[in-house]
């Protein structure tokens, strides 16, 4: 198990945070220490049909969508200034963002 | 002794006392001891607290009101109060208002119930102390220079120290549990989707169910009555045909597992209580069997891929446009990063890499979907052993509160405190922790018993007699 310094900026990247010089070192260690001991898991082995079997049965478990109808369920703009007031930045009934396209 | 919610509701009930000259007390006691505990972030809005007291009073004058009538309660500050602070103990929400009521909220607010004050809390959860809170940790009321546990430590001190009867938490390993434990009260984890996630801030989805704190088992399955039930709005709520009351003939038989209990890193102090309080349940009639789980033992492995990962996705949603903390940055993707480093604490962020990586090409398979099936061989493992005993029985803590400071700079000793309540998050099942002693030097410790899901009357059943015989 081999976690390096280039994978922290790698997933650092990936999760939109930074990681600072300082934190590095220990943020490292720390995260070889917990992949360390949950990586215990790839020791477990199940067999190819029990693996199967537990696959089949998830499906079954009843893990099914949660869907209803998709009408308007409330006054339109009931919600607006509500929503805009903890925005950080709004210019009349918008979100205001950073330009994207430059 | 502190007076039951059926006592306070007897004696609001006869006017003995009035709604009002409770809120008052318990605003009293709050302002006394919280400066040294820390178990509170803010009081709720005056306008709030007001209007809660003239709703409870109608209903006792219409002859309406329940238990939880007029009955001063904390929420951690998770839980979403429409027009109220939610900081979730981060930074990053640090002055974000609700823009909603929380299904267990509106509940509370129709029940008559007065929300008095926001509870300290690890950020977002995340953390078995208090630590992580970004507004300052929640001391212990049994000894100041040690842990209140966590994450929901706020909501066990206050109800430690006097503060309210009754207070709500979240758990998603433990969260209630263990600082119950660390505590000296009651604490409960719901079977999940028992009681609606609506308007609690997500964190490991699979894995949050809000529940109760109280001085005693009754006060909590009084608060567990109002807030548990079918909600539309929670996708994963659980169906009024699946909801159906089982009969409830026990068995008399309480499961340990030996093997698991009896590990390294337990406290020798923990470990003689829990030996002495299984042995008074046998004078209850209660026959002990050995039991063998597995996978108990991989538990806070499965545990630490997959909360890990849900936090990653759940997180994301922070993002420093919408609401919260914004660093705007040069680019758009600049404030991101921004946003999201100065918002985040250290252990949040750990968990949000961690997360990535998890979920991350190459590693899914090998850490995410191995995590589940294991969960699957667990949750099987456990309905076998249902058949066969009533609870099973354990220590809620491997070792009572500790020194503030002392696991805070290493994670892994942090998690590993979790051990024992962590399997009842994978699993879903309900879990209740009971005071069940102190250690020589006066630190509370707590028994915990796990049921099967839906029954959490097994556990109210149990939990009381478990009280009788502590006392005895």
């Amino acid at each position: 198990m081999s976690f390096t310094e280039q994978d922290l900026d790698n997933l650092s990247s990936l999760a939109r945070i930074n990681v600072t010089k300082d934190e590095k070192p220990k943020m490292l260690l720390d995260m070889q220490a917990i992949l360390g001991y949950v990586s215990e898991i790839n020791e477990i082995s199940l067999s190819n049909s029990s693996v199967e079997e537990e696959r089949i049965a998830l499906g079954e478990k009843g893990v099914f969508n949660v869907v209803r109808e998709d009408v308007i369920t409330r006054e339109t703009n009931s919600n607006t200034k509500t929503l805009l007031d903890e925005a950080p930045s709004v210019k009349d009934d918008y979100v205001k963002v950073e330009q994207v396209l430059k | 002794m502190q007076k039951t919610l059926k006592q306070l509701h007897e004696e609001l009930k006869n006017g003995t006392i009035t709604v009002e000259s409770l809120v008052i007390e318990c605003k009293k006691t709050i302002a006394e001891k919280d400066g040294d505990i820390h178990a509170l972030l803010g009081l709720y809005s005056d306008s709030l607290i007001s209007s809660q007291i003239v709703v409870a009073e109608k209903m006792f004058k219409d002859g309406k009101a329940n238990t939880l009538t007029g009955i001063p309660i904390v929420i951690k500050d998770n839980i979403l109060v429409k027009g109220e602070l939610a900081t979730g103990g981060s930074k990053i929400l640090e002055k974000y208002h609700a823009t909603y009521d929380a299904t267990v909220i509106k509940k509370l607010k129709e029940a008559g119930a007065i929300l008095i004050a926001r509870a300290n809390m690890d950020e977002f959860a995340m953390g078995g102390s208090t630590e992580n809170s970004a507004f300052g940790v929640t001391k212990n009321p049994h000894d100041i220079t040690r842990v209140a546990g966590g994450s929901s430590g706020g909501s066990a001190a206050v109800v430690a120290y006097g503060g309210v009867p009754v207070s709500l938490g979240s758990d998603t390993g433990g969260s209630i549990r263990q600082p119950a434990s660390l505590c000296g009260v009651v604490g409960l984890k719901t079977t999940y989707g028992d009681v609606s996630r609506y308007g609690v801030m997500a964190m490991g989805s699979s894995l949050d169910q809000i529940g109760p704190f109280g001085n005693s088992v009754e006060d909590v399955e009084e608060v567990y009555k109002i807030i548990s039930g079918y909600d539309e709005l929670d996708s994963t709520s659980l169906s009024n045909e699946s909801r159906k009351p089982k009969v409830e003939n026990l068995k008399k038989i309480i499961g340990i597992p030996m093997s698991f209990v009896n590990r390294e890193g337990i406290d020798k102090e923990v470990l003689d209580n829990f030996n002495i309080s299984i042995d008074m349940m046998k004078n209850f009639g209660y026959i002990i069997k050995d039991i063998n789980i597995e996978y108990l033992e991989k538990a806070l492995s499965v545990y630490y891929i997959l909360m890990p990962a849900e936090v990653s996705s759940n997180l994301a949603r922070y993002d420093g446009i919408r609401f919260g903390l914004s660093h705007p940055g040069e680019t758009s993707i600049q404030s991101y990063f921004e946003s999201r480093t100065a918002g985040f604490g250290p252990e949040v962020r750990r968990r949000i890499l961690l997360g990535t990586y998890v979920l991350s090409s190459g590693y899914h398979d090998a850490y995410y979907n191995k995590a589940n099936l294991v969960r699957e061989m667990l949750r099987k493992e456990f309905e076998k052993v249902f058949q066969e005993v009533d609870v099973i029985a354990t220590p809620t803590s491997p070792v009572p509160a500790f020194k503030i400071g002392e696991k805070s700079q290493d994670p892994l000793a942090m998690y590993l405190a979790d051990i024992f309540t962590v399997p009842v998050n994978i699993v879903g099942v309900p879990a209740i922790s009971i005071p069940s002693g102190k250690t020589s030097s006066g630190l509370p410790l707590g028994m915990q018993f796990v049921a099967s899901h839906m029954s959490e009357g097994t556990l109210f059943t149990i939990g009381k007699e478990f009280e009788l015989a502590i006392i005895k």
